[in-house]
């Protein structure tokens, strides 16, 4: 089951970014870069090199994590629940709703099938399209940028996850919110539940991802004027599916986005040398000695 | 601005030489003052699992949550991963309230396990509540004393007290709910398989020799020891590789392991034969393993710790048995009670090697279990590799994803030594292999028994997910009621839980007649007593309205009276806010 779902997101998405490359990136931009590919990878090799440390890492972490998460972390499910239901205060100061339920209340089966649609395939390449289109460029800063702020969304996301134990809307408000994609396209939990585990949903990485993406796609406007209308409103709508779906907490959702844009942050930080020991230390010291001495 | 140092010491010489007369006794009233505590509002936790292992038990900590909030108390329900949940409320005693799904087998002596006050201390399903009354100990030890008639009032008295003193709470017992596609496998009983003899009376109707379960329930694939509680699961996967004395596959007892049980009266005492069949690893199965097993649930360190550390898992069963010996190549077991009826629920426990076993007698060190001290490494060991002599051997797990079973031939199922085993059950399975799937949800079970990737659902679906299996052609419900109900458990040991007038008004917050409707869709039957018939007491049977009344009409709270009632009980509010000093 999960070889078979996994080859057919593949499909799509290889697909998806065929026709975004023909579109978006150009001929004339694909076939300089086969001339040139070498030498552009060659420059963000250290970059990549990182990219697949913290990959690892995330893998690992995410294996090993949720048992050291129930021994040290912190069970947030009731505060990030009660968050949530104060949400939707200022527009129904009477009974407030839950965001979810109330997000749930203006659903159709269109906006599942879209919302679904977002979530696993549009997902996948919004955050590969970036990779993709930034090789194209002659200048290796996006796309040591979009290395280093993927790094850095994957970093603090896993580190929340061990420190943070948060069950998603759907395991918790089951009466009141549904699982619509696992209820309605089954076949794709077979892939979720392989790449995560259910207690980590605080904060949503699907979001800072996402949100990483669209602001990344706003830095190469000019190189890419098409993109990033289309990755803002993919953006907005993975951020809505989490919720739509009942995966995540609009806490989660806000959180996700608060660390999309400082992973983007971090990725401008890092776009001129790679991020080593050395620039740490460094960074550290000149943070140290702007402080203030008397 | 702060007065110069001069003012202010001044001012301190004259307050201090005026107050020395007049304040001796308003300096007095001030410590009283402050030495109090202040008011705060209660705060209660609600311990559960996710609604992707339990739908229905999610759902009622949110119905009960929602009206403890209404009735002013500050309450929230706290999810966690069933393995967790079981550390927390079972081991290390460690919650306020707590909903799940009590594994009743239906015996009233359970009852004794869960509420005499000596198991308080213990770690397990033995009393995890702390409950004690000592009026309820001396009725529990009654009727394991007397029998028939007499017992049978004894039992309705004991539930009666239980509906009284609510140490718990009983909600419903949910009908166990499994699918089935019957291409290659037939025979399945009403509500899925849960018990070895479900798993030998099935036939073959295709041509594939593996059989393929599914499991919601990851916790098999990382964990078979039989005796750790926080690991034992619905899939009852141990119970297809160790084997007890007698086995009941319906209500008479068939002898498994022992080939024949003699009974003798006055003090009741059982001689038990053992069949000839090995362990998984080749080793005899004998009589001194019997003796090991009753020896070593009753004190897992064998009498090498200061205090017994028993078993967590079928304590008041092992508890049954005084001693159990080796006697001309026989097992005696001599009983704690009279009664054969009684005593029978001691011979249903799994006998372990001695080989094997003895070896973790010592003391375990680990995390997560906060009292490290008094556990043995026989309860924190996750046996991954588990001896056991049942007719099916482990043979490999991918933890949360599968674990394979496979015929183990040497068993006397095999064989011709299977006397006194009804027709179906004396055959060898009807498969070679048995492959567990895990299945991330009740949906995804579905949807591997729609592709043909699965056989049966092992552990059950919630009531949520039987329109979609009643409606995909080729899929067979199992439909039947169960013993094992829903309650909702409260630590007796904390106050307010400690007082029976908080938890009978927490009780009258249930609407269980709106729950069975919406949390299981009408899949349950409502009760307040915790055995099902023939047990009940009567006046205790469901008739709509309960003993301990909901408090509100049709799902709705009366919130009026439910803090009218809290009232009542002794609890202050202030506001619309239930408080208390201290602790509560």
């Amino acid at each position: 089951m999960l070889g078979v779902i996994a080859g057919r997101v593949l499909a799509v998405v290889a697909a998806m970014l065929l026709v975004a490359s023909g579109v978006i990136v150009g001929r004339d931009r694909l076939a300089r870069t086969r001339r040139e590919y070498r030498r552009r990878l060659a420059s963000v090799v250290p970059y990549l090199g990182l990219l697949a440390v913290v990959l690892l890492a995330n893998k690992l972490a995410r294996d090993v994590g949720p048992g050291i998460s129930w021994l040290v972390g912190l069970n947030v499910t009731p505060l990030v629940h009660r968050l949530d239901g104060l949400l939707l205060w200022p527009v129904y100061p009477e009974s407030t709703p839950q965001f979810v339920v109330w997000l749930q209340s203006h659903g159709s089966p269109r906006l599942t099938t879209y919302f679904s649609f977002v979530y696993v395939f549009g997902y996948v390449f919004l955050l590969t399209f970036p990779l993709v289109a930034y090789v194209a460029l002659p200048d290796a800063r996006p796309l040591r940028r979009t290395v280093v702020a993927y790094a850095a969304n994957y970093l603090v996301g896993v580190g929340c996850y061990v420190a943070f134990i948060a069950y998603g809307p759907r395991n918790l408000i089951a009466g009141d919110v549904e699982g619509l994609l696992f209820t309605q396209y089954t076949q794709y939990q077979f892939l979720t539940a392989s790449i995560n585990h259910q207690t980590n949903v605080f904060p949503s990485l699907h979001t800072s991802l996402s949100v990483t993406a669209a602001l990344l796609a706003w830095t190469t406007r000019e190189e890419y004027p098409p993109w990033a209308p289309i990755a803002a409103v993919l953006a907005v709508s993975v951020a809505v599916s989490t919720m739509y779906l009942g995966i995540h907490w609009a806490t989660d959702v806000v959180f996700g986005a608060a660390l999309g844009w400082v992973s983007l942050r971090i990725g401008r930080r890092f776009e001129e040398t790679p991020p080593s020991l050395d620039a740490v230390r460094r960074g550290a010291r000149g943070a140290l000695g702007r402080l203030p001495s008397r | 601005m702060s007065p110069g140092p001069a003012l202010r010491r001044r001012a301190l010489l004259a307050g201090a030489a005026g107050s020395v007369a007049a304040t001796g006794g308003c300096v007095g009233e001030l410590r009283n003052l402050a030495g109090r505590d202040r008011y705060r509002q209660l705060s209660l936790s609600i311990a559960s699992v996710p609604a992707s292992h339990d739908t229905h038990a999610i759902r009622v900590a949110n119905a009960l949550r929602e009206n403890l909030e209404r009735a002013g108390v500050d309450a929230d329900v706290t999810p966690k991963s069933p393995d967790v949940l079981r550390r927390d409320v079972l081991v290390n005693h460690d919650f306020d309230l707590y909903v799940g799904r009590y594994p009743s087998e239906g015996r009233p002596d359970e009852l004794r396990t869960l509420l005499h006050s000596t198991y308080g201390g213990e770690a397990g399903w033995q009393n995890p509540f702390g409950f004690s009354s000592v009026a309820v100990d001396d009725l529990l030890a009654e009727q394991r004393a007397v029998a028939g008639e007499k017992r049978a009032a004894v039992v309705d008295e004991i539930q009666r007290r239980a509906v009284e003193l609510q140490p718990f709470t009983v909600v419903a017992f949910g009908d166990r709910i499994a699918a089935a596609r019957t291409d290659r496998f037939d025979g399945w009983p009403a509500g899925g398989p849960t018990r070895l003899s479900d798993y030998l009376r099935v036939e073959r109707t295709g041509d594939d020799r593996t059989l393929r379960p599914t499991v919601g329930d990851v916790r098999p694939t990382r964990n078979r020891n039989p005796i750790a509680v926080e690991h034992r699961s619905r899939s009852r996967v141990t119970d297809l590789l160790y084997e007890p004395l007698l086995r009941r596959p319906a209500d008479a007892p068939v002898p498994w392991l022992a080939r024949t049980v003699e009974w003798e009266t006055d003090p009741l005492t059982a001689t038990v034969t053992l069949r000839e069949t090995p362990w998984h690893d080749g080793r005899p199965v004998a009589p001194s393993d019997v003796a090991f097993t009753y020896a070593f649930l009753a004190d897992t360190s064998l009498g090498g710790m200061d205090t017994p550390v028993p078993t967590p898992w079928r304590r008041g069963a092992v508890s049954l048995v005084d001693d159990a010996a080796v006697v001309d190549g026989d097992v005696r077991l001599a009983f704690a009670t009279d009664h054969r009826e009684v005593a029978r629920r001691a011979l249903s426990v799994p006998i372990l090697p001695e080989h094997v076993w003895s070896e973790y007698v010592g003391a375990a060190d680990v995390a997560g279990v906060d009292v490290a001290e008094g556990t043995t490494e026989a309860l924190v060991r996750s046996n991954e590799d588990p001896v056991g002599s049942g007719p099916l051997r482990f043979v490999a797990a991918d933890p949360d994803r599968s674990l394979t079973l496979e015929r183990f031939e040497p068993h006397f199922l095999y064989g011709d030594d299977t006397d006194g085993i009804p027709g179906p059950l004396a055959e060898p399975p009807a498969f070679d292999r048995v492959a567990f799937t895990v299945a991330p949800s009740d949906d995804a079970a579905a949807e591997l028994l729609e592709a043909g990737e699965a056989d049966v659902t092992a552990d059950g679906i919630g009531a949520g997910r039987l329109p979609r299996v009643s409606r995909t052609e080729g899929l067979e419900l199992l439909l039947a009621r169960a013993e094992p109900f829903y309650m909702v458990g409260y630590n007796c040991r904390r106050p307010p839980l400690s007082n029976e007038r908080f938890r009978r008004v927490v009780a009258r917050l249930l609407d269980r007649e709106s729950l069975v409707s919406a949390s299981f869709r009408g899949y349950a039957d409502a009760a307040e007593a915790p055995l099902r018939p023939p047990w009940t007491p009567e006046g205790l049977a469901w008739d709509g309205t309960a003993e301990l009344p909901f408090l509100g009409e049709a799902g709705a709270l009366d919130v009026e009276a439910a803090r009218a009632a809290f009232r009542e009980a002794g609890y202050q509010y202030d506001g619309d806010r239930l408080v208390t000093r201290g602790a509560g």
